[in-house]
């Protein structure tokens, strides 16, 4: 069946969820395509930290603004997400993670983050149950977690109740361009006539730039987790090791979550989401360690997820010159979750009026083809040059050509 | 007739059609579920009387007769003829004409009529009294709403089909957004009955059900005896 759409979104994940919404929530009635269900990949599988700091310092206007529009996301999606904004600690084992922890955090805070060092006393006035190995921690009090399951069912069930349509269970085959521009999605299902298509398909974010015959520096890294049983509260802050070894939090429900890296993920390609043996495990030891009161807590299931992580650990986003009408965003380098608000917002914007209101111009796609350090100069983001022809609402131009 | 039973399918299709209306012949029951849609969307129901219903009690045809009113039932092949015995047996009066000759004691077909009650109350996880009745009243399609499925997390019906109905299409999305099976079983209880309630309502089989992804640990470990395992 061939259909018309003003935009369709390949992916279902938080990301497409948060721009269908805000590009429904302005009149346009978006096509999101999922191939399994609504956030049936990272975003059903992540740890729901919200955190600005330890972030890559090009993110931090962007982390910064979308732990103000989680603040009130609760009333914008019109359901209880669980957001709670408690703070982040990472805490630190040595001298070194700490001299480390002391020069980025004087780097966070150039750029604006709140963000303090906290020495092993000060630690346990804000979590009292850190074990004997902690000597510091750097805090920031405006991070946080959240529900990603209900983050990310709530901008679905939003942008569905204000227009946009999901067809899920339906998998993004091909994408067709005419004289170079995007013309058309060809599903197992249907055949979607746009001009303009946004991906935001995670890790698979890749294969679908290969559609149009571009190519993202990206590579899945697993990337395993566990949930335990439930316990009364014990602390609100998510916690994590300096160098992101392990991170976890107590969800509002009671149970623990806990994530983290034995070192080999960046090698494991598997196809499916298969578990190992030893990481479970290793993830388990560095929990006891660090949080001893929680040793007889059982461990009631684990899984894993892929993280799509680009080679210099920030998304890609927005149009390229070189495919106009196709719209990048993926590639969230494994802490994407805290950006969705800002992303579903900045992306829409992007598309109804060709600039956004904070800039995304280092996270073009043209940025990978600079040998240099100095900021890409591709048109993609930075103005409405070749861009003007997919703007829903400057179609008039396309006409004309 | 050709249907005792008018199930969600059906009543979506006629929605899909636009009518604001739906005719049900007297004696025929309609689904919770179907009870449900008809509730939501302010559907009126019209009762056709038993004269429009051509069947003979005395006769106990098993073959179906020709009834334009009715809705083919393609939902659940087996029951409408046998429920069609019911009804007529119960509802119908006499004095309506025979048309086929088969021959069946009214034992028989309250046999059989038991039988498909069963399976179909075992298909909706009903306690017995709840669909005994004649009409499935308002009352008892709530209470059977507010039956706890998932016990560890306490999800009950409602909120499973409110998840499904809202677009999650598969049990690991029901899960993420009710936690039914997230609790200490992980879905060794509920699993079963929500892929039933998730195949009801998308109108297909249980088997056509992806299942839950299975993760161990298999039972509970303590972090401690897992971090050593
Ligand atoms: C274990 C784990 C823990 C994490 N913890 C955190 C955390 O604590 N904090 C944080 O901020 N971030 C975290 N992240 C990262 C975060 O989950 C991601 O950055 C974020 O969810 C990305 O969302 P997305 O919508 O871009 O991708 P996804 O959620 O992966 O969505 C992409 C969707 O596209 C669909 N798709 C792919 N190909 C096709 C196709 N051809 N046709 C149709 N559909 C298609 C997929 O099915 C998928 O649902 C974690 C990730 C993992 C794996």
């Amino acid at each position: 069946m061939s259909v018309k759409a003003d935009v369709v979104i390949i992916g279902g994940g938080v990301m497409g969820c948060a721009i269908a919404y805000h590009l429904a929530k302005q009149g346009l009635k978006p096509v999101v395509i999922e191939k399994s269900d609504i956030g049936g990949e990272a975003s059903g599988s992540n740890g729901g930290g919200v955190r600005q700091s330890a972030r890559n310092l090009k993110e931090m206007p962007l982390a910064m603004e979308s732990i103000r529009l989680y603040g009130h996301l609760h009333e914008e999606l019109d359901m209880d997400v669980e957001y709670v904004r408690k703070g982040n600690l990472r805490l630190c084992t040595s001298e070194e993670e700490l001299e480390t922890m002391r020069k980025s955090v004087e780097n966070q805070k150039m750029v604006g983050l709140t963000l303090e060092m906290l020495d092993r006393r000060q630690v346990l006035d804000i979590n009292p149950h850190v074990g004997d190995k902690v000597i510091g921690a750097s805090f920031c009090a405006t991070d946080g977690h959240v529900n990603p399951f209900l983050v990310t069912f709530g901008f679905f069930k939003r942008a569905k109740n204000l227009g946009a349509r999901f067809h899920t269970h339906e998998e993004v085959k091909e994408i067709r361009l005419q004289k170079g521009r995007v013309a058309a999605v060809i599903t197992d299902k249907n055949k979607f006539e746009t001009d303009l298509v946004v991906n935001a398909a995670g890790v698979a974010g890749r294969l679908i730039a290969n559609m149009v015959g571009l190519d993202l520096p990206m590579r899945p890294i697993f990337s395993e987790a566990l949930i335990t049983e439930a316990y009364p509260p014990l602390f609100q802050q998510m916690v994590g090791h300096a160098k992101g070894l392990f991170y976890g939090r107590q969800t509002s429900h009671g149970s623990f979550f806990w994530g983290g890296f034995v070192g080999t993920e960046q090698f494991i390609y598997r196809q499916g989401k298969p578990l190992f043996h030893y990481i479970g495990p290793t993830i388990s030891k560095m929990v006891i360690d660090f949080f001893p009161v929680l040793k007889n807590l059982n461990v009631i299931r684990t899984w894993s997820g892929l993280i799509a992580q680009m080679s210099d650990g920030i998304p890609v986003l927005g149009l390229t010159e070189e495919v106009p009408g196709f719209v990048f965003t993926t590639g969230f380098s494994g802490h994407g979750f805290g950006l969705a608000p800002i992303i579903g917002r900045l992306l829409s914007e992007l598309i109804m009026d060709c600039q956004t209101s904070l800039p995304i111009s280092d996270f073009c796609y043209g940025r990978f083809f600079k040998n240099t350090e100095n900021e890409c100069s591709c048109k993609g983001n930075a103005a409405c040059t070749t861009i003007t022809a997919v703007c829903p609402n400057k179609r008039e131009w396309l006409k004309s050509i | 007739m050709a249907s005792s039973f008018i199930f969600a399918k059906q009543v979506r299709e006629i929605l899909k059609s636009g009518a604001k209306e739906i005719e049900i012949p007297e004696g025929v029951r309609i689904s919770p579920a179907a009870l449900d849609i008809i509730r939501d969307n302010k559907i009126q129901i019209k009762t056709l009387t038993a004269q429009v219903v051509t069947a003979a009690p005395e006769t106990d045809e098993i073959s179906e007769t020709p009834e334009t009113k009715a809705e083919p039932d393609e939902a659940a092949p087996e029951e409408p003829e046998t429920f069609h015995k019911k009804s007529a047996v119960e509802a119908v009066p006499s004095d309506l004409s025979a048309e086929t000759t088969v021959d069946i004691s009214e034992d028989i077909v309250e046999d059989i009529v038991n039988r498909v009650i069963d399976r179909f109350k075992r298909l909706k996880n009903l306690p017995a009294s709840q669909t005994a009745s004649g009409t499935i009243k308002k009352a008892s399609a709530t209470s059977a709403d507010n039956l706890v499925i998932c016990r560890c997390e306490e999800v009950t019906r409602a909120e499973i089909k409110d998840a499904i109905r809202t677009g999650m299409q598969s049990l690991n999305g029901v899960k993420r957004v009710t936690r039914a099976g997230m609790g200490l079983c992980q879905g060794q209880t509920c699993q079963r009955l929500v892929t039933q309630i998730l195949a009801q309502e998308l109108g297909v089989s249980p088997a056509e059900t992806e299942p839950m992804t299975a993760r161990g640990p298999v039972r509970p470990l303590t972090l401690a005896v897992f971090a050593n395992s």
